[in-house]
């Protein structure tokens, strides 16, 4: 039987954060009041001392889980590959910085990190003995464009299954599931005088999955203004979606590497008044979710792409999990 | 020049207000501004591929540029060395420019080039990264 947990990622409040409307305690409080059990840091964005954790900085977590009844529990790590300005970071220093993630990770008291396939297979398969010393389980994130069995993630699924590691797996990004368009890049396109018919046509043509280079060719037959690009770009990327008809196949993706799952992220762009998240099925996701033994967190995840804050968002994303896992 | 993201969270790159004359032995020779990162996250100095400063069309030297963060001022040449200096997107980082005579009065337009490499976003093999523009222009009034 399943046992699923709601948290919030403190990501969430990325525009109010950035425009100093909230510090790091309000996050908190924030996440608390939306209905979170417990909350992810990304360690780039909020942690002051990154990458270390300071005393300092514990004594505030510690102050603010008896104030507000919530604590870390993820800790969401970065592999910046790109850190030289000459050369990629070898495995062996990706490595090395994932070691220091694990540090702050353990740190903070958090059980689940998040890493990013910036890590290679091979380093991850290295990192074992270490996230086992701290226990800490590290999971790769699966993002959009990736999806649970893309090859890429084969790759870690290999590793995860050669070393028989309890702390290797994956943290799946809701995301990859997504069946229709981005809305606030769409309604952003139409504030720009992109025409609907134009979008509609460029949609069309991601369903049925041809190459962008065809897209844009179509888009500019069809007379679409320039300012669509920012949207196909996103359709083609990471916000790309599929066809309807291919979602049970994805969802058999994830129950296929379920068992390493340590977590989900509840990825959302959007929600309507009445709760709805319009390019990815909830309904479809946390139903099958719920039928399976997962045991962990989803959570909650908003790309603040409308650059209006994350308060009101991320309180509807709960409450639409809370309805369809009826609790 | 490609595409590259922007991502200008708060609005406002360059800190409008924070405008100061630099003076050196009891001389306006100068100014300097603060500047947030226009991004999600912080970032690594060794990540900044350009920044480049531009007063009413005339380029700074580089030398005369300097970047001050966390007490640390260090010249530009220094920052794709600088693996462990971390700017965080909510510190706002202090520019300084020597500028013989400073600002004069009146109008000035000031423009940051900024350009960051986003290290965890591959876009292509060997060292290819999804280019960050977290430039910024501004219109300022200097009144004495």
């Amino acid at each position: 039987m399943s046992d699923i947990k709601l948290g919030a990622t403190l990501f969430c409040y990325t525009g109010e954060y950035a425009k100093f409307e909230y510090d790091f305690e309000e996050c908190v409080k924030q996440a608390a009041l939306a209905g979170a059990s417990g909350y992810e840091i990304v360690g780039t964005q909020m942690i002051p001392s990154y990458p270390n954790v300071s005393d300092e900085f514990l004594g505030k977590v510690k102050r603010l889980k008896e104030t507000y009844g919530i604590g870390p529990v993820g800790y969401g790590a970065n592999n910046d590959r790109g850190l030289l300005f000459d050369r990629d970071l070898t495995d062996d220093e990706m490595l090395a910085d994932t070691i220091i993630d694990l540090k702050t990770a353990n740190k903070l008291g958090c059980k689940v990190m998040r890493s990013q396939y910036m890590l290679s297979a091979a380093a991850f398969e290295r990192l074992a003995p270490y996230a086992e010393l701290y226990d800490v389980k590290v999971g790769i994130e699966v993002h959009n464009p990736e999806t649970p069995m893309s090859p890429e993630m084969q790759k870690y699924l290999k590793v995860i299954q050669k070393t028989g590691s309890k702390h290797l797996g994956f943290v799946v990004d809701f995301g990859c599931f997504a069946i229709a368009p981005n809305k606030p890049m769409w309604d952003d396109a139409l504030g720009m005088g992109v025409k609907e018919e134009h979008l509609k046509l460029a949609a069309e043509c991601r369903y049925q999955e041809l190459p962008i280079e065809e897209t844009q060719k179509k888009l500019a037959e069809a007379g679409a203004h320039p300012a669509i690009q920012r949207a196909l770009q996103g359709m083609y990327g990471f916000v790309q979606f599929r066809s309807k008809e291919k979602l049970p196949k994805l969802l058999e993706e994830l129950r296929q590497i379920l068992p390493f799952c340590f977590e989900m992220h509840g990825k959302f762009h959007y929600l309507s008044e009445d709760c709805v998240e319009p390019s990815i099925p909830y309904e479809e996701i946390l139903t099958m979710l719920k039928e399976t033994d997962y045991q962990g967190y989803i959570v909650s995840e908003y790309e603040d792409e409308m650059n209006c804050g994350g308060y009101e968002f991320t309180r509807r994303h709960l409450a639409m999990e809370r309805r369809i896992l009826g609790l | 020049m490609g595409f590259a993201m922007r991502m200008n969270l708060n609005g406002e790159i360059i800190k409008k207000q924070s405008f100061r004359p630099m003076y050196i032995n009891g001389k306006k020779q100068g100014f300097s501004f603060l500047v947030q990162l226009g991004y999600y996250r912080g970032h690594y100095l060794s990540t900044i591929e350009q920044l480049e400063v531009t007063v009413d069309g005339e380029t700074i030297p580089q030398e005369a540029v300097t970047f001050e963060l966390n007490g640390k001022e260090m010249p530009l040449y220094r920052l794709k060395f600088a693996t462990t200096e971390f700017w965080s997107q909510v510190v706002p980082a202090n520019i300084h420019v020597i500028k013989p005579g400073g600002l004069s009065v009146g109008s000035h337009k000031i423009q940051l080039k900024l350009m960051i490499r986003i290290p965890y976003m591959a876009i292509g093999p060997d060292h290819s990264y999804m280019p960050l523009d977290s430039g910024d222009t501004v219109e300022i009034e200097v009144t004495e």
